[in-house]
């Protein structure tokens, strides 16, 4: 899946990039010593054991390699996390997010408007392009979790509390959110789209439905 | 015996020196409460095989066979599922419990007495 | 080395089943472990099968909800707990030269409590409402009254507390065994690294199971007496109790079998284990860390601090070098006999370091953001507890079955079920780490046809098939060496610890005498000291 350049998205690319070639690195050492150990000391005729030499001041370099490496791992985790987690002073967009069984209501304050959906027509959730953009989630019932894998994103959704955290979606994104946090029945069909619109488009797009809904009365929901 | 002091005594501070950072930058208490907790009965049992006397392996009779496990275990698992069931499983698991208590008294006197 | 056939004494069922001999009562511990790992083994079957291709073929979606949630809970609480703790009720005492465990009754009595438990558990099927299905990990409201009503969640409540209780009673007995009635010359530091394994496996069960006990408690009491968890702030302290438990759990269920693996290393290596004193403190230092980590679970949760919890959990690759290199740096300079015991043995090594490192990417937030709860971890966890954790049941069953049977396993075929086991589990859970990337969500009835995620499905589901073909083999090897033994003789592989110097199976005081033990390997020593004065 392309990732979007500039979003919540990049972060993770680069940590995710990092942690992957250690890992690999790490593992074919790993797996590139049990062979040589299982193939070159492979009992034999007239073979005894011995200990070999160097094995104890080579474990010593072994354990301060790893202890860096992990050093190294969590500092830029604890970067990355500051970036991602961050949340803006005062966000000009915030969305509310209610999760429940088996659907989604997002709604933005100030405006009135709501979109909800379920299982059979998921909903649509419209953001403003390169902001960052505050979300409010909560649930009406059990935990859910609110998920884009595009954005490399989650966050659950607790009934008891509203959890914020802000997101910045690249232009022309149009992508399937879902919920992670198993929730029963409908669980596996509980998703929404998530579209992004330059910010005059968005603007443009939330009065309309603000006008619809005035005019509509009860609105389609 | 001081060494195995000494390994509960070490785990005990070891769990203790992670309470205390709960203590200072945690923000939930039933974490720190489970960790002081457990750091606490490291230390009472350090100190209890600390200071208890010294003594090899003593002769003792043990038996092949127990009756009691399995009706212990049967009384325990009918009671907990009485819970569920109905105040009626709950009575019977505690009677057969009850049982196997009493068979568990008889087995360990007559080992005693032997 | 005397082959004198040993069959087993005849006993007859009633015997069987009320023996506190430590040994019988492991044994049938072991036994129900295998019917529940066969039981389980088949719901997951059931759930390949399902996922295989997009849409619901053969199970709804309320049906697959208790195949998944009794298959997690069937594994973790039923089978791999229960191997890893009979083992060490079996082993250590014989290792440390006692004639029997501490406390007989009560590790008896966690026998029953953990078999009652277990059938209580997949009693629930026959109820109106089904078994469980909240998940294993029985995520509150998900599991309240409202959301979770019927007999069944509560027969999984009843269940879990039941065998988890048991396994703390046999952990406690194991113990006290270790801490009390070693032989007069074991001293503590001349444990076999398995006993010290075991050791640190029932520090963290006596410490973290009663948690989950308590939190089940509070759990039904939500459901059928009044608010516990219904309260701001409840459902996070569920997740804290459960994790408390839910995050050593997973390391008892791998240290014991660790501890096998550097024995098997050691003895197919011909060969002392290498840095002992080391591998010591590196058990030690991974048990506490393995106490602070729990929250990693919560990541996603936004009410833990990430910081901390991702400090410990990282770190946790410390210890984990030094074992790995300990046991290859046994390997090096050794003699080595690639029988099944040691082929599984690296099977553990080679499939479990994938599970390893795959658990530091997931100990990092921002990238647990995106793969928690999807197949990404279902992978990681299946690489830890299937590519580790039970490849080491089968290196501990190969290495230890002679001694408490008296016959052999039929060696080709334990090569043919490595095969397949290895094959299998690549096959299997490999696509999956895929499957989570590209956007699956765990605990999944069904998926979209169109998200590009059949092709990883449809080879997990065959690498299921490839893995149940493995266990028939293991099966097989069972009935088939039981029936037409080939006698094992007291110490078919030159073995270096205390359980080879009796008889196969051990008598019922397990030593008519000891050898001198001067270190952690006695019969390695003795054996070194004839070669030396003949």
């Amino acid at each position: 899946m392309a990732l979007p350049a500039e979003s919540t998205a990049s972060d993770f690319r680069g940590l995710f990039t990092l942690y992957m070639a250690i890992a690999i690195a790490v593992a074919v050492l790993v797996l590139a010593a049990i062979a040589y150990a299982a193939i070159r000391y492979r009992d034999r005729e007239d073979m005894s054991p011995r200990q070999v030499r160097g094995l104890k001041q080579l474990e010593g370099v072994w354990v301060a390699l790893v202890t860096a490496t992990v050093v190294v791992l969590l500092v830029s985790t604890f970067r990355t996390e500051d970036r991602v987690d961050a949340v803006a002073g005062d966000p000009q967009y915030s969305v509310r997010v209610v999760a429940f069984q088996w659907g989604w209501r997002f709604s933005y304050p100030g405006s009135g408007v709501t979109v909800t959906g379920n299982t059979q027509r998921p909903p649509m959730l419209a953001v403003p392009s390169g902001v960052p953009v505050r979300f409010e989630i909560t649930s009406r019932d059990v935990i859910h979790s609110f998920w884009v894998p595009a954005l490399r994103f989650k966050r659950d959704a607790f009934p008891d509390r509203v959890s914020e955290f802000d997101l910045t979606v690249e232009p022309g994104v149009s992508t399937t959110g879902r919920c992670a946090e198993f929730c029963g029945l409908g669980h596996d069909g509980m998703e929404f789209e998530l579209v992004s619109m330059e910010r005059g488009d968005f603007d443009r797009w939330l009065k309309g439905r603000e006008r619809r809904a005035r005019s509509a009365s009860g609105g389609p929901e | 015996m001081r060494r195995a002091a000494l390994t509960f005594g070490a785990w005990g501070l070891w769990v203790g020196a992670w309470a205390l950072v709960l203590l200072i930058w945690g923000e939930a208490t039933v974490p720190l409460i489970a960790f002081a907790a457990a750091a606490a009965s490291a230390a009472v049992i350090a100190g209890y095989l600390a200071l208890s006397p010294l003594e090899s392996d003593p002769a003792r009779t043990i038996g092949d066979t127990s009756f009691a496990p399995p009706l212990i275990g049967a009384g325990v698992v009918l009671t907990c599922n009485g819970l569920a069931f109905g105040l009626w499983l709950v009575l019977i698991g505690a009677e057969l419990g009850a049982f196997g208590v009493g068979v568990l008294i008889a087995e360990r006197r007559r080992a005693r007495l032997r | 080395m005397s082959t004198v056939a040993q069959p087993l004494p005849r006993v007859g069922p009633f015997e069987w089943a009320l023996s506190i001999d430590h040994k019988r009562v492991a044994a049938r511990t072991a036994a129900l472990a295998l019917v529940f790992f066969l039981a389980s083994g088949f719901l997951a079957l059931l759930m390949r099968s399902e996922l295989a291709q997009p849409g619901l073929q053969f199970v709804s979606t309320d049906t697959y909800d208790q195949l998944f949630t009794i298959h997690g809970s069937g594994m973790i609480y039923l089978v791999v707990t229960p191997l890893a703790l009979a083992l060490g009720l079996y082993f250590v005492p014989l290792q440390v030269g006692a004639a029997d465990v501490a406390a007989p009754r009560l590790a008896s009595l966690g026998f029953w409590l953990y078999a009652g438990g277990g059938f209580t558990m997949y009693a629930g099927f026959m109820t109106s409402g089904g078994a469980g299905k909240a998940g294993w990990t029985a995520f509150y409201p998900l599991s309240g009254e409202q959301a979770s009503p019927g007999t069944g969640m509560d027969m999984w409540i009843i269940g879990v507390a039941l065998a988890v209780s048991g396994m703390a009673l046999v952990a406690a007995t194991i113990m006290l065994t270790l801490l009390r009635h070693r032989a007069p010359q074991m001293s503590i530091t001349r444990m076999p690294p398995f006993c010290w394994a075991t050791f640190f496996t029932c520090a963290m069960t006596v410490t973290s199971f009663p948690v989950l006990v308590v939190a089940m408690g509070l759990l039904f009491a939500d459901r059928h007496l009044g608010p516990v968890f219904d309260t701001p702030g409840g459902p996070a302290t569920y997740q804290h109790l459960f994790w408390f438990y839910g995050h050593p759990v997973v390391y008892v269920m791998f240290f014991p079998f660790l501890g096998v693996v550097a024995e098997v290393a050691a003895t197919f290596s011909r060969r002392r284990l290498f840095g002992y004193p080391a591998l010591i403190i590196s058990l030690f230092a991974f048990t506490g860390l393995s106490m602070t980590v729990w929250a990693h679970h919560m990541f996603a949760t936004g009410q833990v601090n990430n910081q901390y919890y991702s400090l410990t959990s990282t770190s946790l690759a410390i210890p984990a070098g030094v074992e790995y290199f300990d046991v290859i740096a046994t390997m090096i300079g050794g003699a080595i006999l690639l029988r099944a015991p040691m082929l599984f043995a690296l099977g553990f090594l080679s499939l479990f370091l994938i599970g390893g490192l795959t658990g530091i990417i997931v100990g990092s937030p921002p990238l647990d953001y995106h793969v928690h709860d999807t197949y990404f971890v279902v992978a990681h966890f299946h690489y830890t507890l299937f590519g580790g954790s039970m490849m080491g049941a089968f290196a501990a069953a190969y290495y230890w079955f002679p001694k408490a049977t008296g016959a052999m396993l039929r060696e080709w075929l334990g090569r043919v079920q490595f095969v397949l086991l290895f094959v299998g589990v690549n096959l299997t859970f490999f696509p999956m780490f895929l499957l989570g990337y590209d956007g699956m969500q765990r605990r999944v009835a069904d998926y979209s046809p169109n998200a590009g995620l059949t092709t990883n499905n449809a080879l997990a589901t065959a690498g299921a098939f490839v893995i149940a073909a493995g266990v028939l083999a293991f099966v097989v090897n069972l009935v088939v060496s039981l029936r037409r033994r080939v006698p094992a003789g007291h110490d078919p592989w030159a073995g270096q610890t205390l359980e080879w110097a009796t008889t196969s199976p051990p008598p019922r005081l397990n030593f008519a005498s000891l050898p001198p033990i001067r270190s952690y390997a006695p019969l390695l020593d003795l054996r070194e000291r004839e070669e030396r004065a003949p």
